[in-house]
Order: structure tokens, then sequence, then C-alpha cells
């Protein structure tokens, strides 16, 4: 009888024990403000995230363990009279050029129009329809510092990503 | 795919139930509650269903299928700007201890088990992982009907390492095949 109840409570045990590692882990979540670039075909700029300056980052930074999502809220305004639709790229060193982005660079959101000489703004929840690329994009993430890039696909553009625009970034963590 | 092969597998296992009765022990129940996440930003309280198939080893042990669906409720990114939480189903197996057979007055149980843990999110990329529940409850009754309520501890693990746990909060009726 003791068997009966031993068994069962030995197997609780040892489940626990494998995932003592798991147990103590959770989801934690960063909304990061990642300011404004404006950028045309022959003049490329970038904006530098860093991630590990945010307080979640810096209180979790030893134990975290994977990048579950990221979510963007972007605000593009179109600086020409014609239709531009929006891109957005992320890499880890800098590029200064337009092919090199596009040579090199992971294109995480595609297909944002935006009509001549006005703004688009795409919430956290639309972004997904514009995504791409995901998982090379969470891979990135994990370093915590990358560069991003506002362009368009027609060529010429000038675009400008306005300062409202947000990174929301879920990241798993724990011992 | 997966959603159809789920509920499919489930009707067979209480057809099988129902095909094999007898007074010693096969029932099948139903169950709802709340799921509560544990330490994720990203989910709020939510709801939990599902159903199981009660098997009796003799004695005080046995075996319990079961299959639940439960979602993160939806979550505040700051005031004005709410996601929705993830939807996640799960099959798995529990090794009961406390009688699956028909519940006579009152007793406790103790079941833990493995589970194969689904997440829906519209707006992300999600995945299909293993994981494992624990927990405690008390069954009442007499006859072939048996109220329950638990409590369990659920923990889906994730690709690249740590997991998303719950607690879940149940009550349920479970019917005994057999049983007078």
């Amino acid at each position: 009888m003791k068997n009966i109840i031993r068994r069962p409570l030995a197997l609780v045990c040892v489940l626990a024990l494998l995932s003592a590692g798991c147990i103590i882990s959770g989801q934690f979540v960063i909304l990061f403000d990642w300011g404004g670039i404006a950028s045309t075909d022959q003049d490329l700029n970038s904006q530098r995230i860093d991630l590990t300056s945010d307080e979640t980052w810096q209180e979790h930074k030893d134990n975290i363990q994977n990048i579950v999502d990221v979510k963007f809220e972007v605000e593009i305004k179109n600086l020409l009279g014609t239709t531009a639709t929006g891109e957005v790229y992320m890499s880890a060193t800098e590029y200064t050029t337009v092919a090199a982005v596009r040579a090199n660079a992971i294109r995480i959101l595609y297909g944002i129009e935006v009509p001549g000489n006005s703004s688009t703004t795409v919430s956290f929840e639309e972004s997904a329809q514009y995504q791409e690329n995901l998982s090379e994009a969470l891979d990135l993430l994990e370093t915590g510092q990358f560069y991003i890039y506002g362009i368009a696909e027609n060529i010429p553009f000038s675009v400008e990503i306005l300062e409202e625009s947000r990174l929301l970034v879920t990241f798993s963590a724990g011992n | 795919m997966r959603r159809g092969i789920v509920p499919a597998l489930l009707v067979l296992l209480v057809l099988l139930a129902g095909s094999t009765a007898s007074a010693t022990g096969i029932g099948v129940g139903g169950f709802g509650g709340v799921s509560i996440p544990l330490a994720q930003d990203d989910g709020e309280k939510g709801s939990v269903f599902g159903g199981h198939v009660k098997l009796s080893l003799g004695g005080i042990l046995g075996i319990e299928p079961n299959i639940s669906f439960f979602k993160n409720g939806d979550w505040d990114v700051e005031e004005g700007i709410t996601l929705a939480g993830s939807t996640f189903s799960s099959v798995g197996v529990n090794l009961m201890l406390g009688a699956s057979g028909p519940v006579t007055a009152m007793r406790p149980l103790m079941f833990v088990g493995g589970k194969y843990y689904s997440e829906d999110n519209d707006l992300r990329e999600t995945d299909s992982r293993i994981g494992w529940n624990a927990g405690l409850g008390l069954e009442f009754g007499g006859g072939p009907i048996g109220v329950e309520v638990r409590g369990s501890f659920e923990l889906m693990t994730l690709e690249g390492g740590g997991s998303r746990k719950w607690g879940h909060i149940t009550g349920g009726v479970n019917f005994y095949f057999g049983a007078r």
C-alpha cells in the first residue's frame, strides 16, 4: 500500500526536479520607444536599438532564455507626392546604403501603404499582418542590440519613421 | 488537422469506455473553471474547459486520458492598448491516486501526468510542446454521478528554453458506467 502512494509521489518529485529550471521562469514584456528615422533612397539613416538599457531586460539579463515575440507600432510619413510601400529592416551591424540593407538586413515589416504627403500608423495588433522573417528577427533580438531602418520599396522615396514608433518584446527568463 | 484529430480521439475514448463499462470503474466527465497564468506578463486570467475518461486500475489507482481547452485573457500593454491572449489546448494522460471508479460520499484525489500542449495566437507564430500537470482534488457523490473540484499546476515547455505555467481551478461532473 505504501508503494502505491510513494510511486506517484516520487513521479511528481522527479517531474518537478526535471522541470525545476522551467518552473521558476516566466514571460516578461518590454515596451521600447525606438525614436525617429528619416531616409531617402540616396541618404539612408538607421536607429540603434539597445534593449539592454531597459529596466526589465536589466533585471533578467543573466537568465534570458529566448525571445518569444516582437510586435511593432509604427507611424510612417511619406514626404513625396506618390504612394510609398513602407518597409522596416533590422540588422546586427550598421549599413549605410539602401542596397546594402536590402542585401544583408532582415526585412521585418513589408507592405505598409503610405499615400503621398501623408502618414500611416500601424498598431501592435495590425503589425502581425505586415510581419516577415519573425524567427530571424527573434534570433537577432536575443542580442538586445541592433539597427533598425525605415525605407520604401519604390524608388525614389523619402520617408520618415516618426518618434511615436515602438517595439513590444516578450521574452522568457528564468534560472 | 490536429484540431480534428483531438476531438475524434476523445469521442473514441468515450465510446470505448461505454462499450466496456462495468461498475468496477469506467467513467467520463466534463469540467470547467478558471485558468490563471503564472509569471506571464502577456496574458491575464482566462477560462478552461475540457473532458476526461476515468479508468480504474484497481484499488486507488487509475488512469485518466484527458483533453482541455483554455485561454489567456486579454492583457493591457498600457492604458488604451489591449492585446488578445493566446488560446491553448492539451491532450494527455494522468496517473490518478484516489480511485477512479464510482464515488461513495467523498474522496480525495491526486494526479500527475504528461500532456501535449498547443498554442494558438493570430498575432504571432506559435508552438506545440510537451509538458506536464499535477494537482489535487475532491470528489463527492453517489451511484453513477460524481461531482469534483480540482486544483492543478500546468506547465508547457517552450522551444529554446523556459516554459509557460498556469494554475487551473475547475469543477466538473463525472458519470460512471454501470454504477447504481
